[in-house]
Order: C-alpha cells, then structure tokens, then sequence
C-alpha cells in the first residue's frame, strides 16, 4: 500500500515537472513578449530604452534556463511569481480569487450534466434499441455537438436579452457583496445567511453551467447507459423481478451498481470540464481560472499563464487519482484484478 | 480478424444512424464538388450588397460582412473544415496507435517512458495545448493539423496500448510470438485487426471534437487567417451579428452541429455494434489495465 | 443598508482590507446599483490592472485612475489642445528651467489641500529608481534632471537639455499622463501596498470598492473643485466579449459599453440606444516594406499602390460611415495635419499597369479587430492581378511583426496619445538611429528628413517651425510614401437614451464623467 502511493506520488511529481517544462517553454517560444505589448504604441522618445531598463527590472534579459529554475524554485516555495501585466500582482493571489469560482461552476456544471443524463441513461437502458433509446442518446448529444462560444451567446439572446429570465454575464449583481470564506461566491453566500446574493449567484452560474453542462452530459449517458445494460441482464436483477420488487427499487439497485464506473468517467472528464471553461468563462465574463488564462495568453504574461496551467493540470490530476480511488472503494473488481495495488 | 468475432448480433443500423450516415456523405459530396457547385468564388466581395438576407436575387442564402455569398463560402468550407478534420483524425489515429502499439507491446521501460509523456499530455486540458501549440506554431493550415494532431494523440495512445495489454497474453498473441513472429509483424497482423472496433470508434469521436476544436479557436482569434472559409471562422465572425443578420451565425452553425452530431452517432454505433454488452469498454478496459500496470509497477521492489 | 455596505466582498485577501476601509462609508453607491438609480453602470473589457496609478501604462488603467485623481494638465479631445486642469500655467525661467503654477484651494478625498509638495512627490515617486515605474520615461522625461518646490503653489521643472518653449516643453513633460498622488498617504506605502490602497486624490469620484475581473466601484466627491459630479457613482464591469457586452445594453443591465465595434452599430442604432462618435486620433494604414527584395522597395509601387485602394468605399460601407479617410501621414487631428492635403486620389486605372507586374505572393498581416479592411484591400489588391492574402494574427505577434519589419504589407494603426508629430516621428520609426536597434517597421529612413525633425525640435519661431514640418510631412507623404493612410476610425460609445452630457476623448479615453447625468 505505502509503496502504490509512493509510486502513484512519485509519477505525479513527474508529470507535473514535466508540465511545468513544457509551458514554460512554449511561452518563451511564443512569439510576442509582455514588455513589447505593455510599452506597445507609447509616446516615450526613447521607447527602446525605456522597454530595455523594464526588461533588466523584471529579470526577462536573463538565460532562458536560469529564469526556469527560478520559477522552478518559486513554485516550490508556493510562490508562482508576479503578474507583469497588472502592477506585479502575486499570482497567488489572482488564481486563490479565480480558482473558486471555477470550481463552483464546474460543480454546478457537473449537477446539471447528471440531471440530464441520469434520466435518460435509466430510460435509454430500460428501453434498449427503441426509439426513446435513439432518441434520448441524440439528444444528450446535442450539447456535445454544439461549438460553446455559439450555445453561450444563443442562450444569452434567447434566455437573457429576447426573454429576460437570467443575467447576461457576471457572477452576481453589481450591489451585492459577500463576505469571503472559501472564495466561492455561492458557498460562501450560503454560509452567511446572504440569501439575495447566493439566488443572484445561482441565476447568474445558470446560463455558463447549463451550456459547459450539456457539453459533457453526452459522455456520461454513454457510460451510464452502457453500465445499466450490463447489470440489466445480470442474475440477481431477475432474482429482484422474480421477488417482485418494484420497478424503481430495481433501477435503485442498478445505478448503485452503475456508480463506480460513472465516477470513474467523471474524474477522467475533469479535464474536459475545465477545457469547456476557457471558452465559457469569457463568454459569460466569469472571472475563473479559463479567463485568466486567455488575457494571460493575450497579454503574454507570463507568470500568470504558468501558474494558471500548472494549477489546472495539478487539479486534473488530483481528480484522476480520486477517480482511480473511488473506483477502487466501489468496485471491488478492480481490488481483485489490480489487487496487490490497492490491497497488501 | 478475430476482434471482429466478438460481435454478438447485427443490429441493422437505426433511422438516426442511417441519417447521420446520409449526412457525412452528402457533406463530404459538397465538399468535393465545391468548386464546381458553389455559385460565387468563396472570397468574391460586393461591399455593396453586405449583410443581405437569404433570398436575396442572386444570394439563396444571403450574403455577410464583406457582401460574400454565404451559400458559397458554406460549401467551401465544408470543403475545408471535413478535410482538416478528416485529415487531422488520419494523422491523431496513425501517431497515437502507433505509440500506443509500441507502450503495450513492449511494455517495461519503454511503456513507462510514454505513458508518462502521455500522463503529461492529458493532464493538460486539451485546449489549453491546441492554443499554446497554433500560438507558438503560427497560422495557416498546415500548421493548425499540426497543432491538432500534437495535442490529440495521446486520446488514441492511451487506450490502444490499455486494449494491447490485454491482447499480448492472448494465445494467439503468444503463439506468433513463439513463432517467431517480428515484433511489428504480431503488432499489425495480430493486434491491430483485434482494436480495430477501438480505433475506428475513437476516430469518429475525433472527427468531431476537431471540427468543434477549430470553431474554438477560431473563437479565440488563433484561427485559420482570415480569407480561407471554414465554419468555425464563419461562425466565430458571425456571432457579432446574431440579432441583425442571424443567417451569419445560424447557418454554419447548424452545419457543425449536424457533421459533429453525425460522428458522435456513427462512432457510437460502431462501438454498439462490436460490442453491445459494454459499450465503454474502451475507457473500462483502460482503468483496469492501467491498475494492472500500476500493480505490477508498485511491486517492483526498486522503489 | 448599513449592514450590507459593512460587509466585504474582495476576492484578494489584502484587497479585503482596504475595502472593508471604505466600504463602511461608502457602500451605499453599490447598494444603488441594482438599476433606476443614479449610478452610472460601464461595461468594457478591461479591468484596471492596480490602484497604482505610476505601475502601469494602460489606456484604461487610466481612465479609472483619472476619474480619482486629476493631471496637471490634459488633452482635450477635438483637436487634442492641451487644457489646464491642476495647473494653471508654465512660465519658461532659462533654457532649462520651467515654473509651473497650481490651482489653488484644490482638495484631496480627505479634506487635505493639494499642494506643490504632493506634485513634486508625484514626480519624484515616478522616476525613483527604486520604484520601478514603467511611465517613468514617457514623454521626454528621461530628459528631466529634477523638481524643485518653489512655494506652496509653484513647482519648478529642471530640465538635462532645452525643451523648447512652454507648449513644447509641456508635452515632454508629459503632464497630461501622470496623476497627483496624496504625498501623505503615498510616502508610507511599499509598492506592494500601493497597488490595493484606495487612492487618495483631488478627482471627481471617490474609491468604493474594486473586485478585480469582476467590477469597479467609484462613488461622486462632493468636494471636487470642478464642483460635484451630478451622478451619484460609477461601476465598471469586466466583460471581454464584445457580443455579450451588446447583450447586457440591450438587456438594459449596463447604461454604456465601449469600445464598440462597426460590426455592432446597426444592432445598437435599431435598438434606439445613443452613440458617442469621436473622430479617431488612431489612423489606420497600409505599411509597406521598403527594404531591398521587397516589391515595395520600388517607389512607383508604392506610389501605385496609396492610388489603389477605394478608402472611401471602406469608411462608407464597413464602418458606417464612422470614420475619416486619411490622405496624409499625421492623422486628422494630429500636429502636422495639413488641412485639405491630399495628394493621391482613388484611381484604379493610374495604379492597374504598375501593380499588375507585381506578382510573386504578399501577405498583409493584421489583428484580429481589424480582419474586415484588410480583406476589403485584400481583394482589391487582388483586382488588380496581385497575389495577396490576409493572415490575421493575435496581438502579440502582430506587435513583434511590426517591430520586426518581417512583413510585405501590414496592416497597422498609430495612436499618437499626445498628439505630437515630433513624438510620433520617432515612435513610427522615420528615424535613422532607430533603424538598428529598435521599431524598424518599414524599413525607411532619410537623413535629411531626420535633420529637419531635429531643427522642429529646437526651433522656437513657430512660423519657421510650421513651414519645417509641413515639409517634412509632404515628402513623407508623397516623395518616400512608406504608407498608405487609410482612414481614422473613429472611437465609438453606446449608451442608453438617458445618458446625456456624456463626451469621449479622440484617444478612446473620457474625462468628463463628472458631467454625465441619467434621466431616465
């Protein structure tokens, strides 16, 4: 056991090492630089001189190498570094505002997302090959089919501006205020008896969770479904039919036995899930991690941009690992054939 | 051929797969034809008549920003768009199979090298790569397959080499080795045939997640340069226009959604047909494989 | 309401501090904000990067900034002639020294009274080293030796090398960018510190509360020596997407947006909301490569080509009508703009022979804002037999095209903030010296042209001045023809009906919101 989760800490180690080379790097190779861009169409006389005197201040002249040990070093001591862009603002700072919402949104997404897709996986299941069977796979489909930056802007039209029922954008009116404790606005709305913030929050998530929502609900009846079947035809659902049990007790019993392999595929889809926000959160102009990350590219800044992936890649491997363990507690399957891993 | 023995009945295809089906080719057919079917050049410009609606003489499907023919630059782009998705799904599957064949068969130092290549690959979300590679690699078609292509294959390596684990202690697997059979020979004579199912399964998904992947970034302006129709480009200039001429946004919208929609039913057709059972077998296969691997990994004393 | 206001909302947990400062006093604007009140609600796609006002070199950093704290002096926008706000006049002592005379009885947000200590501060703070300001060499500043406190009311500038006289030496001053700090509040502040502090300044409005990504919240100073703002506040919120920033205007949850694109102005107009159009200081135009190899090398090409382009079909169709075709290099309402001037006119059949030799394959690289002009010209180049494509680029490679000269065509704009040509000389990079280090861009320089420039500089007779820089600009406009001036684009607001007295400056900023009301 102590050597499966040295083993599983020490590859993680390495992945996000790896990570944080790549990025690293592949900024630097970007074309474009920060100080270019921020010195942009200045009226210095001496323009040259000025971006080279802001360069030597932000440490940009030194070897490519030494500034990645540096950075290497910072994130060790949990420090990624200062924004070039907005006045030197820690980059802590930014991501421990943005990661929260982020990750209320994600959660909102996923509770729409199986919402949806558990009622038709359970109705596509018990219906094999019908026409609700097509039907209800196509239609979790649609929200897979659609570009995001398209669905969010027609939900806006439809939803926020033709037939006013939500907010266009934001996470919450612009007169309310809530008090910090984890950082996400409707927790924390919550916890402090905000009542009138946490329902402009919950409207204001609706429209961004619905559209980054349907884009995943596809994969998951797809799994759903396809777990049902297997327990469907399974002996002991006949023994409940034989004994009488009722219909929904029986479907009770099925997703129960459906579950360790959805949350498998929930944890897998993390990454996906926090893809759909890059596009979204700008669209819905939700200041998370996948909004950082865009005026980080745009503005080539640098600092931010490597914190924000390193963060996102470190959350999607936290969440694959969780899913492996989940699965584990739930599947006993996987404690036998994977057994030693788990197990001794 | 023997993967294809595991098909436990032939459902005929479904209403809603033969449409998907009937779409994919009409498109491709468009495609193909475009030069000789579209009514105006792609790029032809009449500033004078911007932003008709469908309808007008001469425009059956109006015309946009810069007075182009919609119809034309729709038919162009599926022209282009079909091509680079397809084009791009051809590449991911060759590149990830490949690699994915050579981690499962080999296995030992090889496997663990690329499947932590691949671990660091995933752990990226998909888009955060797409953006970073068309940004570093620069615009233009070439250089956007590329993009795509770098970012995508670990989605067929992982689960190729999960289906490989399995396979290589088969009997037939063994028999060929024992045979004396080269390494690539029982890769491709004996394993390919046998994930098939997989690969053409996981194609199909592919062709769609690229064609959304491109309207994506054509939305985050790393497109394909301005003139060359597609319909991400189309869709991402023409979401500025939704209430004053909806046709802009509406019309290559529907297009993707219809083509992306069709190869997520084809895909999920094909993966019910081989194998009915356990349609995710694929994604099972992987997370039981991969706890084997890491089973075997932790035993090792080394560590 | 008093409860609400107490509470905090800061994502930053320094941040937090700082408004929980305030936000007792000041909660209130926010509390108004829900709509029908007397807040003024903007959406735009920025946020102010820091409180700071010396840490950053951003238009809209500014303009948040502006809006708490005021200049000495600044740019009024038709015309851009500068106007005294903070200062009331510079006298010229010698060759190297200017006194600079304030406004008197002029009051910080805490009562405090203005004073040459707070402007020499400011000063002081901007180009201690130490400080790492990235304004601190804008302008001619670099040029600057010190300030000198006179008296309370009296600062003096002394200067490395002569400035010229006052008119001049004020825009390498560069007043009309740097903001008055509070000395007493701003000398016991790390920077660190600096960057959330609620600003303390002589301005209109009065810090409430900033979430950054989120909002921005200013309440009216009753104090202010222009006199009270008639709105009671104003809220600016962070929304990149210009579609979705459409949206909430129309939805009627936000009273203004800007900037706002041509792509945009039909939907606006039918919807009955008002715009703010301003004649644009940011000239768009064709550059060309003049360097060896390049097709552009040739001047007759070049001369072709400032005939090729239907400029007016452009404004006319594209944008509206929003927007001046440009003639010449300095833009329309620049220094140097020769009124009347044109010496090229849309003429197809002058340019077809010359440009239909040109034919080996042109890119003209743009931005993604402008992608539509450059298709325009694209496919007029076309007409004429040439082989050009369009490649948009994202903004930080375009902006290391253009400093790299790796280009056949681009596709650029120059805002000239303060509107000096002398500045905008350099900055475009007509100057020889420049050609080796920095801003190579199209390649041309011309040491005679160069020599000029540095005799405008010096030279203190205006009407010789005058006749210099006129020369100067018709030879660049019609001798060497290193560009192709399009048109200036005119910056553009959308606002509800009910927003009146509203005027935005050419430079896409606005420094009147104290003058703006709602009546709704």
């Amino acid at each position: 056991m102590a050597n499966y989760i040295l083993h599983r800490i020490l590859q993680t180690l390495i992945v996000v090492l790896g990570v944080t080379v790549i990025i690293f790097f592949v900024l630097r190779v970007m074309p474009g630089d920060p100080v270019r861009l921020m010195f942009g169409e200045g009226d210095d006389m001496d323009i040259g001189q000025s971006r080279i005197i802001y360069e030597q201040q932000l440490g940009l002249d030194q070897p490519l190498y030494m500034q990645y040990f540096k950075f290497l070093g910072e994130i060790l001591r949990g420090d990624f570094g200062n924004s070039i862009v907005r006045g030197g603002e820690p980059v802590i700072d930014m991501i421990a505002r943005a990661l929260p919402l982020t990750i209320e949104l994600s959660l909102y997404a996923l509770f729409i997302a199986l919402v949806i897709a558990i009622p038709v996986a359970i109705l596509s299941a018990l219906k094999q090959n019908t026409i609700w069977d097509r039907g209800g796979t196509a239609f979790a489909l649609i929200g897979v089919s659609l570009p995001s930056f398209w669905q969010g802007i027609m939900l806006i039209m439809f939803l926020a501006v033709w037939v006013p029922i939500f907010p266009v954008s934001g996470v919450m009116d612009s007169h309310l205020r809530i008090d910090r404790i984890t950082g996400m606005p409707f927790t924390d709305a919550m916890l402090t008896g905000n009542w009138e913030a946490a329902w402009s929050v919950l409207r204001h998530m609706t429209l961004p969770a619905l559209t980054l929502g349907t884009g995943i609900c596809g994969q998951f009846v797809r799994v759903l479904r396809s777990s049902l079947l297997e327990v469907k035809h399974q002996d002991f659902i006949d023994a409940f039919r034989a004994r009488g049990l009722k219909e929904p007790t029986i479907v009770g019993h099925m997703l129960h036995n459906a579950l360790p392999t959805t949350a498998v595929i929930v944890g897998l889809r993390i990454g996906a899930l926090l893809s759909g926000t890059i596009v979204i959160e700008t669209v819905f102009a939700y200041p998370g991690m996948g909004f950082l990350l865009i005026q980080g590219i745009n503005a080539r800044d640098f600092p931010v941009v490597q914190g924000v992936v390193v963060l996102l890649t470190v959350l999607v491997i936290a969440s694959n690992l969780i899913a492996d363990i989940v699965h584990g507690m739930l599947d006993p399957r996987v404690k036998l054939s994977g057994g030693r891993g788990s197990g001794s | 051929m023997n993967g294809f023995l595991w098909r436990r009945s032939t459902p005929l295809p479904n209403i809603i797969v033969v449409f998907a089906i009937t779409i994919m080719i009409a498109f491709a057919v468009i495609g193909l034809l475009a030069p000789w079917i579209a009514p105006h050049p792609p790029n032809a410009q009449t500033l004078m008549m911007r932003l008709r609606p469908p309808g007008t003489e001469g425009y059956l499907l109006g015309t946009d920003q810069l007075g182009r023919d919609v119809l034309s630059r729709l038919i162009h782009g599926a022209r282009i768009s079909l091509a680079i998705g397809v084009i791009v799904m051809l590449l991911t599957a060759m590149l990830g199979v490949a690699i994915g064949l050579i981690s499962g068969y080999f296995g030992g130092v090889v496997d663990a090298v690329i499947m932590r290549i691949v671990d660091i690959w995933l752990a990226f979300p998909f888009l955060v790569l797409a953006i970073a590679l068309v940004a570093v690699l620069g615009q233009g078609v070439d250089k956007l397959v590329i993009a795509l292509v770098l970012s995508g294959w670990p989605g067929f390596a992982r689960p190729v080499r999960g289906e490989v684990l399995q396979l290589r202690e088969r009997e037939y697997t063994l028999s060929a080795r024992a045979l004396g059979v080269s390494p690539f020979g029982v890769m491709f004579k004996h394993l390919l045939p046998n994930i098939m199912p997989t690969i053409l399964v996981l194609s199909a998904i592919d062709l769609g997640y690229n064609i959304l992947a491109l309207a994506s970034l054509s939305f985050l302006g790393l497109g394909m340069g301005a003139e060359t129709a597609t319909w991400g480009g189309m869709l991402a200039s023409g979401r500025n226009y939704v209430a004053t001429a909806w046709w802009l946004a509406a019309l290559p919208g529907i297009a993707i959604f219809l083509v992306v929609m069709s190869s997520n039913l084809i895909g999920d057709w094909i993966r019910d047909r081989y194998d009915p059972r356990s349609p995710f077998r694929v994604a099972k296969n992987q997370a039981i494989a991969e706890a084997r691997a890491r089973a075997a990994a932790s035993a090792k004393p080394a560590l | 309401m008093t409860r609400k206001s107490a509470m905090t909302a800061s994502g930053g947990l320094k941040l937090s501090v700082a408004a929980l400062a305030l936000a007792l006093s000041a909660g209130s604007v926010a509390a108004q904000a829900g709509g029908g009140s007397n807040v003024l609600r903007i959406a735009w796609p920025w946020d102010p990067s820091t409180m700071d006002a010396q840490m950053h070199r951003q238009r809209y950093t500014q303009i948040v900034s502006h809006a708490m704290r005021d200049k000495l002096m600044y740019q009024e926008p038709p015309g851009l002639a500068l106007v005294p706000l903070l200062a009331t006049s510079v006298t010229q002592i010698d060759e190297t020294s200017y006194d600079v005379h304030l406004r008197e009885g002029v009051l910080f947000h805490n009562g405090d009274e203005m004073t040459a200590e707070d402007v020499a501060f400011t000063f002081e703070r901007l180009w201690d080293p130490a400080t790492e300001s990235p304004r601190a060499r804008m302008g001619n500043m670099g040029n600057i030796d010190r300030v000198e406190v006179i008296d309370r009311y009296t600062v003096r500038w002394h200067t490395k090398i002569p400035f010229g006289p006052p008119a001049s030496a004020i825009l390498g001053f560069h007043f009309s960018g740097q903001e008055i700090l509070h000395k007493a509040t701003y000398e016991n502040l790390t920077i660190e510190q600096a960057r959330t502090h609620p600003p303390v300044g002589v301005g209109a409005f009065r810090y409430v509360e900033w979430l950054p990504e989120q909002r921005m919240v200013v309440e009216a100073f009753e104090d202010y020596w222009q006199g009270p703002p008639t709105i009671d506040g104003v809220i600016w919120r962070t929304i990149p997407e210009e579609a979705t920033r459409v949206a909430e205007l129309l939805a009627g949850s936000v009273d203004m947006i800007h900037p706002v694109t041509p792509d945009f102005v039909d939907q606006l107009r039918g919807a009955g909301m008002k715009l703010e159009i301003v004649a644009g200081t940011n000239m768009r135009m064709l550059m060309m490569n003049v360097r060896e190899g390049s097709p552009f090398h040739d001047p007759e090409v070049r001369r072709a080509m400032n005939m090729a382009i239907d400029k007016q079909g452009i404004v006319d169709f594209l944008y509206a009508g929003l927007g001046v075709v440009a003639t010449q290099v300095p833009g329309d309402g620049q220094e140097g703009h020769i009124e009347g001037y044109s010496p090229f006119s849309f003429d197809p059949e002058a340019a077809r022979p010359v440009l239909s030799q040109v034919t080996q394959p042109i890119e003209i690289f743009t931005q993604g804002v402008w992608q539509l002009p450059a298709e325009v010209i694209a496919e007029q180049l076309r007409g004429y037999g040439m082989n050009v494509t369009t490649v948009v680029l994202d903004d930080a490679t375009f902006n290391q095209v253009n400093e790299s000269g790796n280009f056949d065509l681009l596709w650029a704009g120059a805002g000239y903030g303060s509107g000096d040509f002398t500045g905008a000389y350099y900055n475009n990079h007509f100057e020889c010296v420049r050609l080796e280090t920095d801003r190579v861009r199209t390649g041309f320089c011309n040491e005679e042209l160069d020599g000029k420039m540095a005799a405008i500089r010096t030279e203190a007779d205006a009407e010789t001045r005058q006749a210099l820089l006129d020369e100067v600009i018709q030879e660049l406009t019609e001798v060497h023809m290193p560009w192709v001036p399009v048109f200036n684009a005119a910056e553009v607001w959308a606002m509800q009906p009910y927003v009146n007295g509203f005027r935005g400056s050419s430079a896409g900023q606005y420094f009147n919101l104290h003058r703006v009301s709602l009546d709704r």
